[in-house]
This record gives structure tokens, sequence and C-alpha cells, in this order.
């Protein structure tokens, strides 16, 4: 007698009668076979089935979710889905709430994030606030995810999402760890999103954030970095705050206390004092003389050291050439 | 005592310095090294205590060991790689690598098996999926097309649907310059890579599907000095090394601004590990030992053609073959991304694609390698990561056929 089925494979479910599962030929067995779950098998052969039927109903939505269940990296299952749910006009929140729960249990993959976006842009700017909160939610718990960091500026750059908000919320990661890369990078993207690379305001801003992270922790490279990126278009030397809050530092710290970061920093503006022909023969000495002092305390890069020291060399030569032709 | 063991990693001059002001990441840090001086103790240390021979120390690349570990994983995986199902050539690509690398013999049967199973990754309408019955997608395309060039047959290479792999390059063009993983899928620095190096390895002409792409790439490159995986995000290992070879593979290297990448990556060695961050203030991991570590190569490369003085590798090879034998490899075969972590085959490839770059770099400095000349890897090519002789076997076949 034909009783209900209480397994819970595709293979033994009424419903799916109609379709015929295709499953691994000899072929795909021959290498790397991985020993997956019986269910894994079943419902996998149903959606090779699917894809070739064309199927898109709400038993296949389903079965999506199956596969997703079992191997939520595979992108061919998520594609379909995004195929389905614009044909099938599925409820766009409801399908938010369910990726929710799939990205907090695997947010390091990229077929995830990417549906995100893709619903997101759909949905469109009505979600902006829930997207900012749902980063928020997966940055506390891993604070260098760059999947999550990586989809808050698209969501900042896609809704135009205010300036003073985002600042504050980097901010805020940058108080519970300072070492947190990530941050100062969206800091960085914020100005140039808003366009304020060249707002001598809003750099100051930066720059003393900057000044204060380097002064309570002077081996951080990360805020050693954005110090040095706010600085790129004109150069260190023309702020000379900043130049004398390097020289303080230095002179302030004892010889074997002095970060490799402070270091490094005064030869970058040793070398544009020679480029800009400002005491040229004074600051290739000290620059050498800097670089020299770091292949001794940080002698993992004195390759890179000596080939700095070389081209203070090189660009005092030029800087000479350059005087004598004129 | 003596004469004391000649490491440079493992330091404790060079440990973690939190100028007394702990976060998360500097105690996450701290115990990394705690945990990798363990690993140094126990394979350096003693043995040079016990016996007072510096060769002592088990340094040797257990080449035995790791062929077993790959061949039996290019037959049959465990369970745990189930999430992995969608990147099945991949694995055929990371094992096969890995092998050439270690110079082993891959047998007839297995080489065979993995062109008869490749070859039902193939997309009817070109390109290959991470598996039988997949969409074509950039990535699995690019890892199929190595490993096929690294099994260095004929039959191999031949398998190759030249004519329709090109029409999906061409297909996964985007309107930014960038290029589509897949119909529908994300435009980021991996599949600029892909979809170039897949280009050039088959010897297709690459200016058909390179307009806007150098300048998609440099748009890329961060205040640090490194590359993110699209304009704006964060300089990444990965995607940096992704950047570089793709703009060398373009001829369009001169784009790139020099001397903040060149800081930027040789800041990213670990001062008391030895090995490489992906990111700044990120943790040691064996797999970015390819990853920034093929930086140094293709730097060389490019300011050799420029006339530019660059010294040779501007990274320490020595520390990074230290904390590669002492961090990453397991007794049982395979590597690893730190001592703590199960080994994979991922970063099986990875770490010994950088102990390779290593190697070659030590050898040209003071002609001697860590654990001594058995222990001597096949050089790569760093623009495609597969070895030299792959990649000369490619270009050979695909200029005669």
């Amino acid at each position: 007698m034909n009783e209900i089925s209480t397994s819970p494979l595709y293979k033994d479910n009424a419903d799916w009668k109609d379709v015929t599962p295709i499953y691994p030929g000899k072929d795909e067995e021959v290498a790397v076979k991985i020993a997956v779950t019986e269910d894994f098998i079943d419902a996998f052969a149903y959606f090779r089935a699917v894809l070739i039927k064309k199927e898109k109903s709400t038993r296949v939505m389903t079965l999506l979710e199956d596969c997703i269940r079992l191997n939520p990296a595979n992108y061919t299952v998520w594609q379909y889905r995004r195929l389905c749910l614009t044909e099938l006009g599925c409820d766009l929140k409801k399908e938010m709430r369910y990726l929710d729960e799939i990205i907090e249990e695997s947010s390091k993959n990229y077929q995830v994030w990417h549906h995100r976006r893709f619903i997101v842009e759909l949905i469109g700017e009505s979600v902006a606030q829930g997207e900012l909160s749902f980063c928020e939610k997966i940055i506390q718990d891993e604070e260098k995810n760059y999947h999550a960091w990586q989809h808050r500026q698209w969501v900042a750059r896609t809704f135009k999402v205010p300036l003073d908000d985002e600042l504050s919320f980097a901010l805020k990661m940058l108080l519970i760890d300072s070492r947190n890369n990530s941050a100062y990078n969206y800091r960085y993207f914020l100005l140039t999103l808003h366009d304020k690379i060249e707002d001598k305001n809003m750099i100051d801003i930066e720059i003393n954030l900057a000044k204060q992270f380097i002064r309570n922790i002077p081996n951080n490279e990360s805020a050693w970095n954005y110090l040095t990126g706010l600085l790129i278009n004109d150069g260190i030397t023309a702020n000379s705050d900043v130049v004398s809050f390097v020289e303080d530092l230095y002179d302030t710290t004892p010889e074997d206390k002095r970060s490799p970061f402070l270091l490094a920093f005064i030869a970058d503006i040793m070398l544009e004092n020679i480029e800009n022909q400002v005491k040229a023969d004074e600051s290739a000495e000290r620059a050498k003389q800097l670089y020299t002092e770091l292949q001794k305390s940080d002698p993992v890069r004195v390759n890179y050291y000596k080939h700095q020291s070389l081209l203070a060399q090189t660009m005092l030569v030029k800087s000479q050439t350059k005087v004598a032709a004129k | 005592m003596t004469t004391p063991v000649p490491f440079r990693s493992f330091n404790d001059k060079f440990e973690c310095n939190d100028d007394g002001n702990f976060t998360f990441s500097s105690t996450e840090q701290k115990r990394i090294e705690a945990m990798l001086f363990e690993n140094y103790n126990s394979l350096v240390l003693e043995p040079f205590e016990a016996t007072g021979d510096e060769d002592a120390s088990q340094l040797t690349v257990l080449r035995q060991r790791h062929t077993a570990y790959l061949l039996r994983y290019l037959k049959n995986c465990p369970p745990s790689y189930s999430t992995l199902d969608a990147s099945r050539s991949w694995m055929c690509y990371w094992a096969v690598n890995a092998l050439k690398i270690l110079d082993a013999e891959i047998p007839k049967e297995t080489v065979d098996n993995i062109i008869t199973f490749l070859k039902a990754c193939e997309h009817p309408d070109g390109g290959y999926g991470g598996g039988p019955g997949q969409l074509a997608h950039l990535a699995p395309t690019y890892a199929t097309v190595m490993c096929l060039a690294s099994l260095q047959t004929e039959e191999a290479l031949k398998s190759i649907n030249r004519e329709t792999l090109y029409n999906f390059l061409k297909k996964s063009k985007d309107a930014s310059g960038g290029f589509a993983m897949h119909e529908g899928g994300e435009v980021d620095m991996r599949s600029a890579y892909c979809a170039l190096a897949t280009c050039q390895i088959v010897g297709l002409p690459i200016a058909e599907i390179s307009e806007g792409v150098a300048e998609w790439i440099i748009s890329c490159q961060t205040y640090e000095g490194g590359f993110g995986g699209e304009p704006h995000t964060e300089a990444h290992g990965g995607y940096t090394y992704c950047a570089v070879a793709s703009l060398v593979l373009l001829n369009r290297f001169r784009l790139v601004d020099v001397d903040s990448l060149l800081r930027w990556a040789t800041r990213r060695q670990m001062k008391y590990e030895g090995g490489f961050q992906g990111r700044t203030n990120k943790l040691v991991d064996g797999c970015y030992s390819f990853w920034q570590g093929a930086i140094f190569p293709l730097l060389d490369g490019e300011m050799e053609r420029e006339g530019r003085s660059l010294e040779k590798g501007l990274f320490e090879a020595k520390m990074l073959e230290e904390y590669i034998l002492v961090g990453c490899q397991s007794l049982h075969g395979g590597f690893k991304d730190k001592p703590d972590k199960p080994v994979d085959l991922y970063h099986t490839c990875y770490v010994l694609g950088g102990l390779s770059i290593a190697q070659k770099y030590s050898m040209a400095r003071d002609g001697k390698i860590l654990g001594g000349d058995v222990n001597m890897l096949c050089e790569i090519n760093p623009v495609f990561n597969i070895t030299v002789a792959s990649e000369q076997f490619a270009k050979e076949f695909f200029t005669s056929h």
C-alpha cells in the first residue's frame, strides 16, 4: 500500500514523482570525489533536473533552500534562485530575513553577499537603514569581515547615506579596536565618496584623529598609514603641523623606543625635501641615517630599507643635476 | 652553548609591542606568537640543545607524506569538503600544482581521471564550472585551465575547447571594464585576473577582452599602496596579487604607484613570525606566502624591464622559509595557515608556491636554502602560479596548435 513517506528525501517524496533526478555520472566521480551525505546527493540530483527543466515554482524554492543549507557556496543554486525570485514575484522582504540567517552562519562566502546586493537593489532605498544595522551586527561579531565592510561601502554609496552617521560608525569601531584597519579604510572611503579629500577643514579633523591614535599607540601601523593617505595630495611637508608633530614625537621618545613607522615617516619627509630641493644634501644624509637605524630596529625589511637608502642617493644626484642645469 | 641556532624569525626582540595598550588585535597577535614559539622550540631549539648539531632540526619538506596526502585527495575527499562541491575543479588545480612544485610523479591513471573529470565540468557554452552540471564561472575556469597545463600532456591541453572558452571570456566582460564571475555574478579583482590569465595561457588574443580593464584595476589601488577587491575597499594580499599579475599580463604595470605598493608589500611580512599577513594589523597566514610573496618576482621583472634599479626580492626570503617549515607543515602531510589550523588543499598549494619563491631568492642570495638541498622545490611562474615547466609546455603546445 502506498503510505505517506516519512523519509525527508526528495526521491521518496510523492510531490516530486514527476521529476527524474540526475545523479552524478561515472566520469564525474573519478577524481576529487567528496563523501557527501545521502541528503546532499538527493537534493542536488533534483536540483540538476530542475535546472534542465527550467522549472520555477514554490516547490523549487524549497529545494533551493535545502541545497543552500547543504552548500551555501554553490553559485549555480544562488543564480537560479535569483531567476526564480524575479519570475515568481516572491516577497523580497522575506528573502532578506532568510538571507540574514544564512549570512550569519556563513559570513565569509562571496555568493551570499552578492545575492544580498541583488535583492537590496530590487527593493531600493527603504532597506538602507536595515542594511547598515545588519552590517554593523556582522562587524560587531567579526570586526574585520571584508565582505561586511565592502557591503557597507556599497550601501553608503548606492543610497547616499549621510556622511556624519557613517563617520560615527567608523569611529565607534576604532574606539573598540584602534588597530582595526578596515575601519580606517572605511573612513578614507567616506572622504573620497563625499569629495572631502581636498577639503582642508575635514582633512585637518582626520589628521588630528590619526595623531591621537598614534600618540596612544605609536606602533599602530594602521594609524600611520591613514595619516600618510590623508597627505597624499599635497605631500607631508606642505603640512608643517604634521612635520612638527612627528619631529616632536621623535625627540621625546628614547632612541630604542621609537617605532619603525615613525622613523619611516620622517624618512618620507626627507625624500620629499630632496624632491622639492629643500636642504637636499642634509635631507639625503638624514634619510640614509634613518634607513640605517631601521635596518637594525626592523631587520625583516632590511632589503627594502637598503633600497630606500639608495633611492635617497639617486634622488639627491638628480636634484643636483637639476640645480646645475638652472 | 657554542653557536646559537642561526634563525632570524621567532626572536623575542621582535615580539608584538602593544605600547601598553591592548586591543583584540594585539591580544590575538600575542597568542599567535606564543603558539609559534612553541613549535620553534620543539622543532628547532630542543633538538639543537640535545645534539648541538644545527642540522638536527626537523625541517625537511616531507615530500612522501605530502605526495600521499595530495594523491589521496585527488581521488576521495572527506565530508568536510562538502562546501567545496562547487570548487572541485579548484581542488584538482590545488593538488596538481602542489604535486608539480614537489616534483612528484602523478600516476597515468590519475592524470587520465583528472582530464575526464574536468571535461565533465566544461559548460556546453564555454568555460568551466566548479563541478559537473554547474554554470561556467571564471574562477574554476582559471583553475581548470591551469590544472590541465600543469598535467603537461597533449591530451590534457587538447581537451580544452578554446573556441567556446573564448566566447565565455568575451561574454563575461562588464561595462565597468572588469569581468563578471559568471552570468549575473559579481565583478571583482579575482575575475579580472582569472579571465586574463586564462586567455593568455591558452594563447588567445588578450587585446580583445582588455578594454578598460587596466584602468578599472588601477582604480582599486588604495591609499595604503595595496589593492582592494573593488574600488575603495581595503588593500588585501589576494587582490593585490591579482591586480599586479593582471597589469603585468596587460603590459600596463607602469600605471601603478610603485613606491606605495612596495612599502605596503614589504610591511606585510611579520617581524616575529617571518610569514606574511593579508592586510595591515591582521594575523599571519601561510597562504599569503604566495599571494604576497609572488608580488616580489613580478616587481623584479617589471623594474628590470623599465631599467629601474631594484635589488631583487625586497622581502626576507629566509624568514619566510622559517615560518613555513616551522609553522605550516603537518607531519601527516599537507600544509596549513598556522599551527592550530587543519591542513587543506588550498593552503598546501599556496604555501608550497610561496616556499618555492622564497627558495629561489635564498639560493640567489647565499647559495643555500633552509633544510638543505633535499628541500629544493620546482620553480614556479609567478604570473600564472604553475611551474615554469608547465607554463613552457602550454606555451609550446598552443604555439604549434
